[in-house]
C-alpha cells in the first residue's frame, strides 16, 4: 500500500517549515463527525497529529487516523502506553501502516487517574522511550517485540513528545537523547506559553546539537477561556499556563479570541527561535481554531 | 513490611452480620508495627464492632486472639480450639494471612478485617509509603535505590514523563517524583551514567503477570 506520508515525510527530510495541527477523535459512533472535523482543519498542513484519549474517553485514533487518511490527509497517530501493552501497540502500529497512516507519536500518556477515567487500571507494560525503539526496530528490520519478521515492513515515521519546562535540564536533556536514540524522527513539544523558559531549553538543546538529530516541533495551544486555562495552570501536563497568560486572558473582552491570539504571538516567536523545525497547534477540541492561529501568524 | 489498614466498623459489622458467635484474630507481625491488626487493634475493633450490634439489638458473642504470625502454620495451628467454638473468623491479618487461615481450617468462613495496602516503610511517625511491588526481578541497582516500578505512576523505566516536576508527582501533589529522586541520589553518588542507555522492555514474567507465584528453594527442604 502507498502511504499517505509524502508531505509530512518531505516535510521532515528536506529540511523545510514543518506546521502540523491537533485533532481529538469524535466522541462519535460514525464516520462523519471525523470527516466534518477533517474539513475544518487547515489544507496547508503537513500533518494532522490524532491525538489518543488525552483528557477523556473518546472515539478510537486509530479509526479517525484512517479516515482522515481515506480523506487524504497525512495523518500522525497519537499512541499512548498506558492503555496498551506491548503486544496490542506493535499489532496496532502494523494496522496503522496497513491502513494508509505514515506516524505514530508514542507518548506514556496523561495519568488516567487525572481525568481520563480515574477509575481503570494503568497497563504502563512499555513506556515511550520503549515503544519508540520498538517501533523503529519494527520499521528498519521488520522485527517487533516478540522478535518475529514482518513483510512487509511498515512505513512509519516516529515521533516523541519533548518538555521544555522540565527541569533539571540535565535530566531533560538525558531523556530527550533517549528519545533520539530509540529512534524518534520528530519531536513535538507542550504547549509554549513561557518563551524565556523555552528559549533556555533549547538553548540547552543547540549547545548539545541535538536539533541537527531530530525535527523539533513546538507546540502552541489556543486557550479557548479563563476557566480552561486555570484548569490547565493547575496541571504540568500541556506545559505552565503562566499567570501573564491568566491576567491576560481575565482582562480580555474576548478570551477565545485573545487565547487564539496569544497562540500565534507564540507561534510567530517560536518560529524566530533557532532550532526550532516547525510549529504544531494544538487544539483541545476546537480544531476549527487552527486556521485562525495559522493567518493571524501567517504561517502557511 | 506489609501495610495495611483498618476496615470500618460498619463494614465488619456487616461482614459478619449472619453469625451470632465470632473469633477475631489478629498477628503479631507486620500488621502490629502498622497499627492496623496487633492485639490492641482487634481489642478496639472488637469493642466497637460488640456496641455496633448492640445498638442494633443482634449481641454478638465474639472472641479475640492474636498469633505471632498468620502466615505460618506453626503459629495458625494454635487457633484449632478456638476456632473450632466460633462460626466464622475475622483475620486482621493482611491477605496472605486470612487465606492461610481460610486453608487451614476448610469449613469456617474467613472474612478480612483489614485492607491488605502495600510493601512498604514508616516514613515517619503514622505515616505509611509503598516502597515496593514484588516484580520478582529488582531492578533497584540500576537506579540508585529508588524504585521506578514502584513509585513512578506510570512505571517509567527511561526517565520521567512529561507532569514530573522538581517538587512532586503529576499524579499526587503530596508525592515526590519518582524519577527526580532517581536523578538526585544517581548524582549524588556520582552514578549518573547509568541513566545514559535505553532500558529494555521489562520481562514481566517473574512479576505477577504470570498468576500466582511460588517459590521453591530444594536446599532448605528436608
Amino acid at each position: 500500500m502507498t502511504t499517505t506520508t509524502t508531505k509530512f515525510s518531505d516535510a521532515l527530510t528536506s529540511g523545510k517549515w514543518v506546521l502540523t495541527a491537533e485533532c481529538l477523535p469524535p466522541r462519535s459512533g460514525g464516520a462523519a463527525a471525523v470527516k466534518r472535523l477533517a474539513g475544518e482543519l487547515p489544507t496547508g498542513l503537513d500533518a494532522v497529529v490524532v491525538a489518543d484519549n488525552p483528557d477523556e474517553i473518546q472515539g478510537s485514533a486509530l479509526a479517525c487516523a484512517a479516515i482522515l487518511a481515506g480523506e487524504g490527509r497525512d495523518s500522525v497517530l497519537s499512541m499512548v502506553t498506558r492503555d496498551r501493552n506491548r503486544i496490542a501497540l506493535e499489532s496496532d502500529a502494523l494496522g496503522a501502516a496497513s491502513l494508509g497512516i505514515g506516524a505514530v507519536l508514542c507518548l506514556s500518556g496523561a495519568h488516567q487517574s487525572l481525568g481520563v477515567c480515574p477509575q481503570a487500571s494503568g497497563v504502563h507494560d512499555i513506556d515511550s522511550i520503549q515503544l519508540t525503539q520498538g517501533l523503529k526496530t519494527l520499521t528498519s528490520q521488520g522485527k517487533g517485540f516478540s522478535d518475529r519478521s514482518t513483510d512487509p515492513r511498515p512505513e512509519l515515521l516516529l515521533g516523541a513528545v519533548a518538555h521544555p519546562y522540565q527541569r533539571p535540564l540535565e535530566l531533560n536533556l538525558l531523556r530527550l537523547r533517549k528519545k533520539i536514540a530509540a529512534g524518534a524522527d520528530f519531536l513535538l513539544t507542550q504547549a509554549v506559553f513561557d518563551l524565556p523558559a523555552f528559549t533556555e531549553w533549547m538553548d540547552a538543546v543547540r549547545a548539545a546539537g541535538l536539533e541537527k538529530k531530530v525535527a523539533i516541533i513546538a507546540s502552541v495551544l489556543p486557550l479557548t477561556s479563563l476557566e480552561k486555562a486555570k484548569v490547565l495552570a493547575e496541571r504540568q501536563t500541556y506545559g505552565p499556563v503562566g499567570a501573564a497568560a491568566i491576567a491576560r486572558l481575565s482582562k480580555a473582552s474576548d478570551p477565545l479570541g485573545e487565547g487564539v491570539a496569544m497562540a500565534a504571538e507564540a507561534a510567530a516567536q517560536l518560529k524566530a527561535v533557532p532550532g526550532v523545525r516547525g510549529i504544531h497547534i494544538l487544539s483541545g477540541g476546537h480544531e476549527s481554531l487552527a486556521a485562525k492561529v495559522i493567518e493571524l501568524a501567517a504561517l502557511a | 513490611m506489609i501495610v495495611a489498614s483498618p476496615k470500618s466498623v460498619t463494614e465488619l459489622k456487616n461482614l459478619i452480620a449472619r453469625h451470632g458467635k465470632v473469633l477475631f484474630v489478629g498477628c503479631g507481625t507486620c500488621v502490629t508495627v502498622c497499627l492496623a491488626g496487633g492485639e490492641r487493634e482487634v481489642s478496639i475493633a472488637s469493642y466497637a464492632t460488640r456496641m455496633a450490634r448492640k445498638i442494633e439489638g443482634k449481641p454478638l458473642e465474639l472472641t479475640q486472639v492474636t498469633i505471632e504470625r498468620q502466615c505460618e502454620n506453626e503459629f495458625i495451628k494454635d487457633l484449632a480450639d478456638e476456632v473450632a467454638k466460633a462460626e466464622a473468623i475475622v483475620s486482621f491479618g493482611c491477605g496472605a494471612g486470612v487465606q492461610a487461615i481460610a486453608e487451614r481450617f476448610p469449613g469456617k468462613p474467613v472474612y478480612a478485617g483489614l485492607n491488605t495496602q502495600f510493601l512498604g516503610i514508616l516514613e515517619k511517625q503514622a505515616v505509611w509509603t509503598e516502597k515496593c511491588l514484588g516484580c520478582g526481578d529488582c531492578m533497584l541497582a540500576q537506579y540508585g535505590g529508588v524504585c521506578p516500578v514502584t513509585r513512578c505512576a506510570k512505571r517509567l523505566l527511561n526517565g520521567p514523563c512529561g507532569g514530573s516536576t522538581e517538587e512532586h508527582c503529576e499524579v499526587d501533589a503530596d508525592r515526590p517524583c519518582a524519577w527526580q529522586l532517581i536523578y538526585a541520589r544517581l548524582r549524588s553518588i556520582d552514578q549518573l551514567d547509568r541513566l545514559d542507555s535505553i532500558v529494555p522492555p521489562k520481562d514481566w514474567r517473574p512479576a505477577w503477570h504470570s498468576g500466582a507465584r511460588k517459590i521453591v528453594r530444594k536446599e532448605h527442604q528436608v
